[in-house]
C-alpha cells in the first residue's frame, strides 16, 4: 500500500479508532456467543439424528466423529424421562419420545414449517425437563435402543464440550470480520470497501449464531431458539445485500448505483420486517428466494463490472482476484455438495462448509487492497489452467462413480491417469506457447538496441530518440512521458515499477530524466517484474554501449587534437620560419598560404558542425572587412538559412576557401571599386555568387588566366559535388558562381545555441 | 609607448616581433623573455606599456604572463601573439585579460598596422568571439548572484554593449555598426574595450569563486 502509515500512528486517527472499535466488538460478541453456548444443560453427550431408524445418536463431544461413523461410535437413544424422585409426589412425569429431527444440525435444514414447529416444541419440552432436573440436582433417565432405561447426570455445559463444531463457524466469522474491518479502515473512501465492512460485520453476527446452533450438544436455550432463527436470517439478508452493493460500487460505481442502492435498501428493510414478524409462513418467499436473487445479482454485477473494466488492467486485475477467490470459495461448497450427492453420504458436518467464507474474504481483501500483489497478470493463465486441471480430475472421478458405478478407489486412480496423460501435456504446451509469446525477450530487441547505440554517434539527442522508440516497441505503452530525474535514492534500481504496476520508470539517456511508461500493451497489461527485468537489461546494455562509444570517441578526439597540435607546433613553426626568412625572395607568400592551408585542414579535422547562420556571419565579417579595407564598396546579400540548418565542417571549410579565393581575386585582379556577394539556399543547395565591376573576363580563350586561382575554386566545388561557373557579371566585371549540395555534407538538425 | 615586453621562445620570431614593435612605436625600449618564469621576473622588475606574448612557451602558457600583467600592471596592454586563430584558443586569452591577438604569419606591415590600431583603442572582435562573450554573460546570471555585490555591477553588460556584441556576432564590421548607431568609431571602440575588461573581471571573479568553493569542499 502506497500510503502505509508509520507504526506509531496505527492506533491514532480514524483508521485506528475504527480498528480498536472493531476489535472490542469482536471480543464482546465472541464472549456473548460462548456464554450462550455454555448455558445449555449437558448430559455429556453430543446428539445427532439416527439416520437408520427412530431416535437420536449420542456420542462423546470431545471426540471428532465422522458423520458416517457416529452410528458405531455412539449410543442409540429412543426416549427421555425424569428420574424417579424419593418423594414420589411428582411422579416420573411424561416420557418424551426422542424424534430424530430434534438433533438436526440446524433448524434451517427443516424445510416444512410444521417440522420446524415440532422441533421448537420438542426442544422446549426437553429443555424444561433437563433444566428442572438440573435445578433439583437429580439425574434423568434415557431409554436405549433395546428398551432399557439408564440414568444420566445433568450438568452445566463445559468448555471442553464446545468442540470443533462450535469453533469452526465462529472462526469462519471472525476472519472475515478482521479482514473487512481492515479493508474498511484503510480504504474508507471506497464505497465498495464500506459495503465489504458491513458484510463482514453481518458475517460475524450470523456465524456466531450458527456456531451456537450447529455446535450445540442437543438443545438450544428456549429464548434463543426462535429469536436466533430470525436473527441469522436478518443478518444473512443484510450480508448478501451488502455483497451485492459492493459489487455495484467496486471497482467503480456502475450507472445509477445510487438509485439502485436506495431502492434495494428499502426492499431489504421490508424483508427484515417480514422476517422479524415471521410472515408469511413460507420461508422460501421471505428468505430463501431473496438469497437466490442476491446471488444472481452478485454474479450479474460481477460480469457487468468486468465488462466495464475490460480495458483497464488495474481494475481488471482486481476483478480477476475477486473472481478467483469466489471461484475457490464456491468450489469448496460445490465440491462438498457434489461429493455427498454422488457418494450418497455426508462425510463431514455442514459446519465446515463455512470455511468458504474466510476464503472469499481473503480474496476480497487482496482485490480491494492490492490488486497486483502477486502479479496476477503473469500467473492468471496458469492459475486458470491449474484450476481447470483440478476440476477435471474431480469431475472425471465423480462421473466414473455416478455414471459407471466404478469403485471409489479405482475411480480416483483412473481419473488421475486419464487427466494426467491427456490434460497435463496439453496444458504444458499451451502454457509454454502463451508465456513464450507474451514475455518480452532481450534477444528479440538486440538489433534495435545496437541501432540505438549507433545513434549515439550522432549525439545524445539521437540516442535518446532511438531509446524512446525502442521502449515504445518493446512495451507498447499507453502513454510515455519524460520527467526530470528526482534525486535517486541510494541503491535504488534504475528501473522500477510504480503505482501497483500501472507505471514503469526507466532511465533516459544522459542521466537527467526518466521515462515514465504507463500500462503495457496499449493499456491492456500491468507492468510485472518480467517487464522491469527486461527494461533493466536493455538499459544496462545501452548504457554500456554508449559509454564504450563515448570512450572511443574521446580517444579519437584526443588523437585528432594531438595531431593538430603537432602540426601546429612542428610544421607550423617551420612554415613560420620560412615566412620570416622568405620576405625577400617571395617565398613568404607561398609559405603563408601553406600555413593557412594547414590551419584550415586542422580545423576541418577538429572542427564541429556549425549552424549555417553563424557561418554566414563569420563570412560576412571577414569578407566585408577585407573588401572594406581594400577600398571596395560591398553589397552583401545573404538569404537567412532555415533555422537549425547545420553545415558540416567539410562544407564549411571548402566554401570558406572558395569565398576567400574569389574575394582575393576581386581585390587583387578585378581593378573594380564595387563587389557584390550573394548567398542563397535553394533546392537543397547553397548558391554562392561573387561579382565585381572591374575589368571583366580575361580575353585569352585558352583557359583561365594564371594567378586567379580558378582551378582551386573548381576543384573545391567538385569535391563537394557541386557546380561552378565563371562568367561576365551584369555589374561589368566577373561573376563567380558556385552551387554545392547541402545534403551529404550538411546535417539538418538542431543547432547548438550560440 | 616607452617599454615593451616581448615573450617568445623562437629567437627569429622574437627578433621579428621586436622589429615590428620598434617600427610601430619608434624609440620604444624592448625587453625580451623566452620562458614564462623569465617573463614573470621581467614583469616584477619594471613596468611596461605593451606586452606581446606567445601562448605556447616551453615552461607553460603565455596566459600566465597575461594574467600577471593584468594583476600587477593594469596599465600595460597585453597582446597575444599566436599561430592559432580559432576561438577555442583566443577566448581563454581574452578571458585572461589579453586586449587583442596577432597572428604570427602576417606580413610585418600588417602587424604594425594592427598594433597601431589596437593601441589607439580598437581591439579586434570576430563574430565567434562575440558569440562566446554573449553566451558567457547570458549563462552566468546564476553565478553572478553569488558574486560580491560590487563586482556584480561591474561585470554586467550594458544594453548598448550587448547590442554591439549581437551585431558583431551577425557579421557586421565595426565601422558598419558605428554607422548604424550613428556613433563615432571611437565610441564603439570604447564599448568593446569595456566588454573586454568586463569579460576579464567576470572570469577572474568566477575563478576566485570556484577556488573558494573548492576550498570549502576540500579544506
Amino acid at each position: 500500500m502506497k500510503q502505509r502509515l508509520p507504526a506509531h500512528s496505527v492506533l491514532a486517527g480514524r483508521e485506528g479508532r475504527l480498528l480498536a472499535l472493531g476489535l472490542m466488538f469482536l471480543a464482546f460478541w465472541s464472549i456473548l456467543s460462548v456464554s450462550i453456548a455454555l448455558r445449555e444443560p449437558s448430559l455429556g453427550w453430543r446428539f445427532a439424528p439416527d439416520l437408520q431408524g427412530q431416535g437420536v445418536l449420542a456420542y462423546d463431544p470431545r471426540k471428532a466423529v465422522k458423520v458416517t461413523e457416529r452410528a458405531q461410535a455412539g449410543l442409540r437413544l429412543l426416549a427421555l424421562r425424569a428420574a424417579e424422585t424419593d418423594a414420589g409426589g411428582a411422579g416420573r412425569g411424561d416420557v418424551i419420545a426422542l424424534e430424530s429431527l430434534i438433533a438436526v444440525e440446524a433448524p434451517s435444514m427443516l424445510s416444512r414449517q410444521e417440522d420446524l414447529e415440532r422441533f421448537f416444541d420438542l426442544q422446549a419440552r426437553v429443555w424444561a425437563l433437563l433444566d428442572g432436573a438440573q435445578a433439583r440436582g437429580q439425574p434423568v433417565e434415557v431409554q436405549l435402543a433395546d428398551g432399557q432405561w439408564v440414568t444420566r447426570e445433568v450438568h452445566p455445559r463445559q468448555w471442553s464440550e464446545l468442540g470443533w463444531l462450535y469453533g469452526v463457524p465462529l472462526l469462519c466469522g471472525m476472519v472475515p470480520f478482521v479482514v473487512g474491518m481492515g479493508v474498511c479502515a484503510w480504504r474508507w473512501q471506497s464505497v465498495g470497501a464500506r459495503f465489504l465492512g458491513l458484510a463482514s460485520v453481518m458475517a460475524l453476527l450470523a456465524l456466531a449464531e450458527v456456531a451456537v446452533v450447529t455446535g450445540r450438544l442437543w438443545l438450544l436455550p428456549p429464548w434463543f431458539a426462535e429469536a436466533g432463527q430470525i436473527f441469522v436470517r436478518c443478518t444473512s439478508l443484510v450480508a448478501v445485500w451488502a455483497f451485492v452493493m459492493m459489487m455495484l460500487h467496486y471497482p467503480t460505481p456502475l450507472r445509477q448505483a445510487r438509485a439502485w442502492t436506495r431502492g434495494s435498501a428499502v426492499l431489504l428493510g421490508v424483508l427484515l420486517v417480514l422476517n422479524a414478524l415471521q410472515w408469511p409462513d413460507s420461508q422460501t418467499l421471505r428468505y430463501k428466494l431473496w438469497l437466490v436473487v442476491a446471488s444472481a445479482g452478485f454474479i450479474g454485477l460481477a460480469v457487468w463490472q468486468s465488462l466495464a473494466h475490460r480495458s483497464d488492467p488495474v481494475h481488471r486485475a482486481a476483478g480477476r482476484w475477486l473472481a478467483a477467490s469466489a471461484l475457490v470459495a464456491f468450489s469448496v461448497v460445490i465440491y462438498a455438495f457434489v461429493v455427498s450427492l454422488v457418494y450418497d453420504v455426508q462425510v463431514v458436518s455442514n459446519s465446515y462448509r463455512w470455511v468458504s467464507v474466510p476464503l472469499l474474504y481473503i480474496g476480497l481483501m487482496v482485490s480491494v487492497g492490492r490488486a497486483n500483489l502477486f502479479e496476477l497478470e503473469r500467473w492468471w493463465v496458469p492459475l486458470c489452467l491449474w484450476y481447470l486441471g483440478g476440476t477435471l480430475v474431480v469431475l472425471t472421478d465423480l462421473a466414473l462413480v455416478a455414471l459407471l458405478r466404478v469403485d471409489a478407489g479405482a475411480a480416483i486412480t483412473l481419473s488421475l491417469l486419464v487427466i494426467g496423460w491427456l490434460y497435463f501435456p496439453a496444458r504444458q504446451w499451451l502454457l509454454g506457447r502463451l508465456q513464450h509469446s507474451s514475455r518480452p525477450r532481450v534477444m528479440t530487441y538486440l538489433p534495435d538496441l545496437m541501432g540505438a547505440v549507433n545513434a549515439g554517434l550522432a549525439g545524445e539527442q539521437a540516442a535518446r530518440e532511438a531509446w524512446r522508440q525502442l521502449l515504445e516497441r518493446v512495451f507498447e505503452p499507453l502513454a510515455m512521458e519524460r520527467q526530470p530525474l528526482v534525486a535517486p535514492a541510494a541503491g535504488e534500481a534504475p528501473v522500477r515499477i510504480d503505482d501497483l504496476g500501472r507505471q514503469l520508470q526507466v532511465p533516459d539517456v544522459g542521466g537527467e530524466g526518466v521515462w515514465q511508461l504507463t500500462l503495457a500493451r496499449r493499456g491492456r497489461q500491468l507492468f510485472t517484474d518480467d517487464h522491469a527485468q527486461v527494461a533493466g537489461q536493455l538499459w544496462q546494455l545501452l548504457d554500456l554501449g554508449l559509454s564504450q562509444q563515448r570512450q572511443t570517441q574521446a580517444a579519437v578526439d584526443r588523437e585528432r587534437l594531438r595531431i593538430a597540435s603537432d602540426l601546429h607546433d612542428d610544421l607550423g613553426a617551420k612554415l613560420l620560419s620560412i615566412v620570416q626568412a622568405g620576405q625577400a625572395d617571395g617565398t613568404a607568400g607561398l609559405a603563408r598560404q601553406a600555413l593557412d592551408d594547414m590551419r584550415q585542414s586542422v580545423r576541418g579535422m577538429t572542427g564541429k558542425p556549425l549552424a549555417a547562420a553563424e557561418v554566414l556571419a563569420d563570412w560576412r565579417a571577414e569578407m566585408v572587412g577585407r573588401l572594406d579595407a581594400a577600398g571596395f564598396s560591398v553589397q552583401w546579400e545573404a538569404q537567412d538559412p532555415a533555422p537549425g540548418l547545420i553545415l558540416s565542417p567539410r562544407v564549411h571549410l571548402q566554401l570558406t576557401r572558395v569565398l576567400r579565393e574569389a574575394v582575393s581575386n576581386v581585390i587583387r585582379h578585378s581593378g573594380g571599386r564595387h563587389c557584390r556577394v550573394g548567398l542563397a539556399f535553394a533546392g537543397g543547395e547553397l548558391l554562392l555568387d561573387v561579382e565585381d565591376d572591374g575589368r571583366g573576363l580575361p580575353q585569352a580563350p585558352s583557359g583561365a588566366p594564371p594567378g586567379l586561382g580558378w582551378p582551386n575554386i573548381e576543384r573545391r566545388a567538385r569535391k563537394l559535388g557541386g557546380q561552378h561557373r565563371f562568367e561576365a557579371s551584369c555589374l561589368g566585371g566577373v561573376r563567380v558562381h558556385v552551387a554545392v549540395p547541402l545534403a551529404g555534407g550538411a546535417v539538418a538538425g538542431e543547432a547548438d545555441a550560440p | 609607448m616607452q617599454h615593451a615586453l616581448i615573450v617568445e621562445d623562437l629567437p627569429a620570431i622574437r627578433d621579428w616581433l621586436a622589429d615590428a614593435a620598434r617600427a610601430a612605436f619608434p624609440g620604444v625600449q624592448v625587453t625580451t623573455a623566452a620562458r614564462v618564469d623569465q617573463a614573470l621576473a621581467r614583469v616584477a622588475e619594471r613596468s611596461y606599456d605593451l606586452a606581446l606574448v606567445d601562448l605556447g612557451l616551453p615552461d607553460g602558457s603565455g596566459l600566465d604572463v597575461v594574467g600577471a600583467l593584468r594583476h600587477h600592471q593594469p596599465k600595460a596592454l597585453p597582446v597575444v601573439v599566436t599561430i592559432y586563430d580559432d576561438d577555442d584558443h583566443l577566448f581563454p586569452a581574452l578571458q585572461a585579460g589579453a586586449f587583442g591577438y596577432l597572428l604570427k604569419e602576417q606580413p610585418q606591415e600588417t602587424l604594425v598596422a594592427q598594433l597601431l590600431r589596437m593601441t589607439q583603442g580598437e581591439p579586434p572582435l570576430s563574430p565567434p568571439i562575440a558569440r562566446r562573450v554573449l553566451s558567457h554573460f547570458a549563462n552566468s546570471p546564476q553565478r553572478q548572484k553569488t558574486l560580491v555585490r560590487q563586482i556584480e555591477n561591474e561585470v554586467k553588460l550594458t544594453e548598448r554593449e550587448t547590442d554591439v556584441l549581437q551585431r558583431v556576432a551577425k557579421g557586421y564590421t565595426l565601422p558598419e555598426i558605428a554607422q548604424q548607431f550613428g556613433l563615432s568609431r571611437h565610441t564603439i571602440a570604447d564599448h568593446i574595450k569595456q566588454i573586454y575588461r568586463k569579460l576579464n573581471v567576470s572570469s577572474r571573479a568566477e575563478a576566485a569563486l570556484e577556488a573558494a568553493r573548492r576550498g570549502l569542499v576540500q579544506p
